[in-house]
């Protein structure tokens, strides 16, 4: 146990972190992947639609390229930073752009025994006032998961975080398993990014918005 | 035996799915049809990165309309052809609404007017114009202007674009035997009128026009005002300056194709 004196003469100690990890994911729930049908203007019945659609994540066809597994959370979805940068992810994702399969950990319900489409359904809400343009397609080169993928589907892949989402469901088979761990977001996600390094016992990288595609005003005169 | 195997370009048709076209969905008609008659490309439709099969967007031209294709694309009764692919150069003819997705773009700029005089567009417009330019800009591989002047004032707000920037005329369609069909043209004995044509808009001067008319001798003349296009934006405005009597030598029509 660490000590050292206070100003005002007493000691000043600093018990050792108990880090309360899992080493192993639990499995809490049956896993269950979705695919991407989103059309915009009506999110609910697009929740519907993928909740019909979603098989087992043994059934699911074999992602052929790296994971890039996005947790998420109704908190997370409602920072506009965080958001916007998902949306464009998941634009790109839709259409099999990039090196890795996006894969979106869906928020927890309310309820243990919540609907599969009342878990989608905020997703949509968010992706959609997002104003971003999404394909409406189906499409199994994005999916929507119950349950974070195993540490065999994580090898070689990257984890995205928020500080808004249960990130400590995730065990460290899994964390270890993926290539990059990085944080996400708009306001505290330096401080989060620091907790996270301590939790993690590495410091996770810092995603950077990608400015250039974001989509953002211009003005009369610029001439950059 | 074959020949080879044409280049595919996919062209975003969105300004197709408008009822009446006038302007830009005009140019994107216009589009399509001089791809297609050069023969030189394998064409792909799609609106907001979703593919349409071509025979809904054929239709749609021959009518010249957008209602029943855009019916059809909201009802998700062409869903069916499933996403864009990337791998295919996306050409768009208006706003670029998803830029950077394919590997080669390039998008059209009818005028920037959005950016140099806002104060003629609602704010939704302006919002849809500029939010995406600037991206829209930087991804394209090249930027289409619809006339030298747009090409210059494009070029006067973001100097950077001035290498990739083309000019593509599209909007005038002059029919070979013009001057006789005006020569052969009877008479009209309706009066005397004087005629705006075009997206009734702000930008287009209408309310300077609207105003003329209450001007003393445009007032004796008896001349009557006759505006022929689509109805645009911030249109009440510019009437509710009218006084009675002006309102009443104004005359909009339908809208006219092409105009």
């Amino acid at each position: 146990m660490a000590g050292c004196p206070s100003a005002s003469g007493q000691r000043k100690v600093k018990p050792a972190a108990q880090l309360l990890r899992f080493k192993a994911t639990p499995a809490v729930g049956q896993p269950l992947l979705a695919p991407l049908i989103l059309n915009c203007g009506n999110p609910a019945y697009s929740a519907q639609r993928a909740a019909a659609a979603a098989l087992h994540a043994k059934s699911a066809p074999v992602a052929a390229r790296p994971l890039h597994y996005v947790l998420l959370s109704e908190a997370a979805l409602a920072d506009p930073v965080f958001l916007g940068e998902l949306a464009l992810l998941v634009q790109r994702g839709a259409l099999g752009v990039g090196a890795e399969m996006l894969v979106l950990g869906l928020p927890p319900g309310a309820t243990p025994n919540v609907d599969l489409a009342d878990r989608i359904a905020p997703v949509f809400r968010a992706l959609a006032d997002s104003r971003v343009i999404i394909s409406h397609a189906t499409s199994w080169d994005l999916r929507l998961a119950t349950e974070p993928p195993s540490a065999a589907e994580m090898k070689g892949g990257r984890i995205t975080l928020h500080q808004a989402t249960p990130f400590w469901r995730v065990g460290m088979d899994v964390l270890s398993a993926a290539a990059a761990v990085e944080v996400a977001g708009g306001a505290g996600v330096r401080s989060f990014r620091s907790l996270l390094g301590d939790w993690l016992g590495f410091e996770p990288a810092l995603r950077v918005a990608d400015r250039g595609a974001a989509a953002f005003a211009v003005t009369a005169g610029e001439l950059a | 035996m074959s020949g080879a195997a044409r280049p595919r370009l996919a062209v975003d048709v969105t300004p197709l799915l408008d009822d009446q076209w006038t302007g830009i969905p005009v140019f994107t008609r216009r589009l399509v049809e001089a791809l297609e008659a050069s023969g030189r490309v394998e064409l792909e439709f799609c609106v907001r990165l979703n593919r349409l099969p071509a025979e809904p967007v054929r239709r749609a031209i021959r009518m010249g309309s957008g209602a029943l294709l855009r019916a059809l694309y909201e009802r998700g009764a062409l869903s069916a052809a499933g996403a864009i692919d990337p791998a295919v150069p996306l050409f768009y003819a208006s706003v670029k609404e998803a830029p950077g997705v394919a590997l080669r773009e390039a998008s059209t700029i009818h005028d920037i007017g959005t950016l140099t005089m806002p104060e003629t567009h609602t704010p939704e417009n302006v919002r849809y114009h500029l939010d995406p330019l600037r991206a829209q800009l930087r991804t394209d591989e090249t930027v289409f202007c619809c006339s030298e002047a747009t090409q210059a004032a494009l070029v006067t707000a973001f100097p950077w674009v001035a290498p990739k920037t083309r000019v593509l005329h599209q909007y005038v369609e002059w029919p070979d035997n013009f001057d006789l069909l005006d020569r052969n043209q009877r008479p009209i004995g309706l009066g005397r009128y004087a005629v705006a044509v075009g997206t009734i808009e702000p930008r287009k001067n209408l309310g300077l026009l609207l105003r003329a008319l209450e001007h003393p001798q445009v007032v004796a003349s008896g001349i009557r005002f006759l505006v022929i296009g689509r109805r645009g934006w911030l249109v009440d405005q510019a009437l509710s300056r009218l006084g009675t009597e002006a309102r009443k030598r104004v005359v909009f029509t339908a809208s006219s194709r092409n105009s």
